[in-house]
């Protein structure tokens, strides 16, 4: 305590650190940022990185005319959080540092680059981890002309069965799809480690890459008919230190790693976990770890006309892929489960607590969805469907057994995400299991 | 507190510029860091509360007065207290009163609920400086709780860099 101090000119900037530290744990962002920047005092008790808590949906506007490739310039996304949906905040790219997003986690985005490179970004402290670039994968080469020096387009080889045949597309049409998701593990904040995979080339391939690493593993390249179906990867996760992946039609494949976590998946080939094709009218597929982590799920979005009770044609369906055997433990994860929320897409799917007040303005037993990359082989199921990006909200917990599929922001336009296009929207929170 | 008596233990808390303020020991040690005092029995009868002046410290034993919990009388009362909830709308609009001060009054408060360690003042106060912050630019919060800004101007452009997102 600084006896002495006058009260007649009060400053601000000298109160104690662990009176400033007790305010900025209760601010939000971007006001967390804006404290840290009034003066050192004030940065100094914040902390080195402010955490974001509140979950934020970004989102971007689609280019509608990606293959005659674009002017570089900066993109500016859109950010809006669950307190006041109907503020908008805009977070501003530099030109040609972000085309796309295929993946969130920890606060962290992954970000295609308008070369199609990929980086790991910090939106609310702009640290960026580049990826190994594309060019490191074994089907893609990069096209220079002579007279430019920098890279304009990119071959790729898409060896199938029989043929090989090579196409070549400009660098930012390609960045544009490349990538479907991107899975990250853990937070890379200050040196922390984690490992990334991909799905990407059309969901037929899977990369693998841990911090430091300057090489992509290819866990998978180019699968596409399973069971005499075309079919494609639709998500992936870690899970018990393997990778996962599932397919569209609901096949499951693991990955084991050397070590827990972030280690290098081993030379062993897949195993396939689940290898039923389920013949639900799937729209988009997820892996999720429980909130305890003793289960993984295959969440599937269905779609369910005619039924009373989906108003909205849309249902989601838990299905157990991996769990312990411990009965206890999982009767205590279903009560969790409903004590929580749950956010899926692109992101690493995340369940935050309710009713702690950790999180305001998050609902208990709600998942909230935003589109990722939808199932694309049958046209017609998704023109029936329509749109329902936008961010929505799907709660399992109403009294009647009715389930809707609402929006959570009026103002998210829903041209913003049709079902055919790229995705444009994904979760920005923490992760907490 | 079990001896809350008819004769309820008084307490007196001096400012440093000499005034003396008698109130109930349940009143004062609303702040925990009285409280301690009192139960290591480092206080008789009178606590010299330093850089806190006489004016705050008067509006701090305000708020403490409306905030002691009248667990006191359960029988008699209890029939004719409001419901729980009205009066915790009563004590919010109560407070939301309390805290419309200037910004030097509010910058002692906080000081002095850090200091007495009183949880719930220290919530107000922080929360309307949450407030302020959450609703102004960078500008407004620095000119508004008159903070210094000492950042070198090269620092201050790398930060103006790096936090974009304040600076809307």
């Amino acid at each position: 305590m600084a006896a002495a101090r006058s009260c007649t000119t009060p400053c601000w900037s000298d109160l104690p650190t662990d009176l400033l530290a007790s305010i900025v744990q209760f601010l939000e962002l971007p006001g967390a940022l804006a404290f840290a920047c009034v003066c050192t005092s004030w940065r100094a008790a914040s902390g080195d990185i402010p955490h974001p808590r509140t979950p934020w949906l970004m989102s971007w506007e689609p280019d509608p005319h990606p293959a005659g490739g674009r002017s570089r310039s900066a993109v500016t996304c859109k950010l809006r959080n669950l307190l006041d949906v109907d503020r908008v905040h805009s977070l501003t790219f530099p030109a040609g540092t972000f085309v796309t997003c295929c993946g969130a986690s920890n606060g962290w985005l992954v970000v295609v680059d308008e070369l199609c490179n990929l980086s790991l970004h910090n939106p609310f402290t702009s640290q960026t981890i580049p990826l190994p670039p594309v060019t490191d994968f074994p089907c893609v080469t990069a096209v220079v002309p002579d007279d430019q020096g920098k890279i304009k387009a990119y071959r790729l080889s898409r060896s199938s069965g029989q043929y090989i045949d090579a196409q070549q597309y400009d660098a930012y049409h390609l960045a544009t799809y490349f990538y479907w998701k991107a899975e990250l593990s853990g937070d890379p904040s200050g040196g922390g480690d984690y490992a990334v995979t991909v799905v990407h080339f059309g969901g037929r391939w899977i990369s693998h890459v841990r911090a430091g690493d300057t090489r992509w593993r290819v866990l998978v390249a180019n699968r596409f008919w399973v069971h005499g179906h075309p079919d494609a990867y639709a998500d992936c996760a870690y899970h018990k230190g393997s990778v996962y992946a599932v397919t569209y039609q609901g096949i499951v494949e693991r990955w084991p790693l050397d070590d827990a976590g972030a280690g290098t998946p081993s030379e062993k080939q897949e195993e396939v976990v689940q290898d039923r094709r389920l013949r639900d009218a799937v729209l988009s597929r997820h892996l999720v770890v429980s909130p305890g982590g003793g289960r993984l799920w295959m969440v599937s979005a269905v779609w369910e006309p005619g039924r009373a009770e989906y108003p909205d044609a849309v249902r989601f369906t838990f299905r157990v892929v991996d769990e312990d055997d411990d009965d206890a433990r999982a009767e205590g994860e279903r009560e969790s489960v409903q004590a929580h929320a749950l956010f899926l897409g692109m992101n690493r799917p995340a369940w935050l607590p309710t009713g702690t007040g950790s999180f305001p303005g998050v609902r208990p037993g709600v998942r909230y969805f935003s589109a990722p990359w939808m199932r694309q082989y049958s046209p017609a199921l998704l023109e029936r469907v329509g749109d329902w990006g936008g961010a929505r909200a799907y709660g399992v917990l109403s009294k009647t057994r009715t389930r809707t599929f609402e929006r959570v922001f009026p103002g998210v336009l829903p041209e913003s995400a049709r079902l055919m296009d790229c995705p444009t929207e994904v979760w920005v929170t923490p992760n907490l299991y | 507190m079990a001896t809350r008596e008819a004769g309820k233990k008084m307490i007196m808390l001096k400012s440093p510029d000499g005034m003396e303020f008698e109130v109930e020991e349940a009143v004062a040690m609303e702040s925990q860091t009285i409280r301690k005092m009192i139960e290591d029995d480092c206080a008789d009868t009178a606590i010299l509360i330093p850089n806190i002046n006489s004016k705050i410290l008067s509006r701090v034993i305000e708020y403490c007065n409306k905030h002691v919990p009248t667990t006191g009388a359960t029988g008699a009362a209890a029939s004719d207290t409001v419901a729980p909830a009205a009066l915790a709308e009563d004590l919010k609009i109560w407070d939301a009163e309390f805290i419309k001060v200037n910004r030097a009054t509010r910058f002692d408060l906080i000081q002095a609920a850090s200091y007495l360690n009183i949880k719930g003042l220290l919530d107000l106060t922080s929360q309307t400086t949450i407030d302020t912050i959450s609703d102004n630019s960078l500008e407004e919060i620095r000119s508004f709780l008159s903070t210094k800004n000492d950042y070198l101007p090269e620092e201050e452009q790398t930060i103006r860099r790096e936090n974009q997102w304040a600076f809307q």
